[in-house]
């Protein structure tokens, strides 16, 4: 896999905003941004349609893959140099609902923060993420 | 019997000292670098990924900085310091020369080291398998 392709509503601010932080980042992996408005998305992605849930953001590899809700967030992280760890200590059971609200908080918060988020545990990240509203597109991925 | 050198004047000494501490500092580089660009070749291919164009790029770049910096140490630091008026005084101003050119090869030499384990230590971070498993697949056509 080497690129991911990035599906997400122009309309939402959330998503517009992840699109501008993905873009100032250093990636491992090529980020192709692809709007749901975008006339050409089923012809290129046959099927993709039944994914669609809500405004939520999809995810799809160069092999076809689909990722969504919290599996989505990760592979975006998986994705990038500086949180590519963080992906994987994600799918811990207790944080992977809440891969949303961490890259709300890291993308409108200081590279600090990274800092901080790293010396905790599972359990207070899972509270420090828990506190923080889920941004407003992805509302459907934590109930 | 007086000593060859002692029948120079001190100028004549202090330009023989100077010549002796280019040749002697300069060799080192070169062989300094020749080292590292032998051996840190290897390093430079593994982290980028078996890309053996870009590896050798770097290399020489690395290799060129190297040069620049060690040999523009050495033709700075000529001049600084006592001048010899003997062969005695010659020989430990040389020594002192010789000795701090060679120590700052050695800093470079482990920064050369560091900067390739460092990059060596992120290239074997970067799992290729995805942390989590795809929820479907969609047929891709076009561009993919």
């Amino acid at each position: 896999m080497t690129t991911l392709f990035v599906l997400y509503d122009a309309q939402c601010p959330f998503c517009l905003h992840c699109r501008q932080w993905l873009d100032a980042q250093a990636t491992l992996l090529e980020l192709e941004f692809i709007p749901f408005q975008a006339p050409e998305l089923v012809e290129q992605f046959d099927g993709i349609e039944s994914f669609r849930k809500n405004d939520e953001m999809l995810v799809v590899g160069d092999d076809g893959a689909v990722y969504q809700g919290p599996g989505a967030f990760i592979m975006l992280l998986f994705a990038l140099r500086d949180y590519h760890e963080w992906a994987f200590r994600l799918t811990a059971p207790a944080l992977m609902p809440l891969a949303a609200q961490y890259l709300g908080l890291i993308s409108f918060g200081s590279k600090n923060i990274l800092k901080w988020l790293d010396r905790l545990s599972d359990s207070e990240l899972s509270e420090v993420l828990r506190s923080r509203a889920a941004p407003v597109c992805a509302d459907a991925l934590t109930h | 019997m007086t000593p060859l050198i002692a029948t120079f004047e001190a100028g004549t000494v202090t330009v023989l000292t100077y010549l002796v501490y280019l040749g002697i500092s300069v060799a080192m580089t070169i062989w300094v670098a020749r080292t590292l660009h032998k051996n840190g070749r290897v390093f430079l291919v593994e982290n980028f990924n078996g890309k053996e164009p870009l590896a050798d790029s770097v290399n020489h770049l690395l290799v060129v900085g190297f040069y620049l910096i060690n040999i523009g140490f050495v033709t700075l630091a000529l001049k600084y310091g006592d001048k010899p008026t003997d062969v005695q005084t010659s020989l430990e101003i040389l020594s002192s020369k010789v000795g701090l050119v060679l120590v700052v090869l050695g800093g470079m030499h482990f920064l050369n080291l560091s900067i390739f384990t460092k990059l060596r230590h992120r290239a074997n971070h970067f799992k290729q398998t995805p942390p989590v498993l795809p929820q479907g697949y969609v047929k891709p056509s076009r561009g993919l």
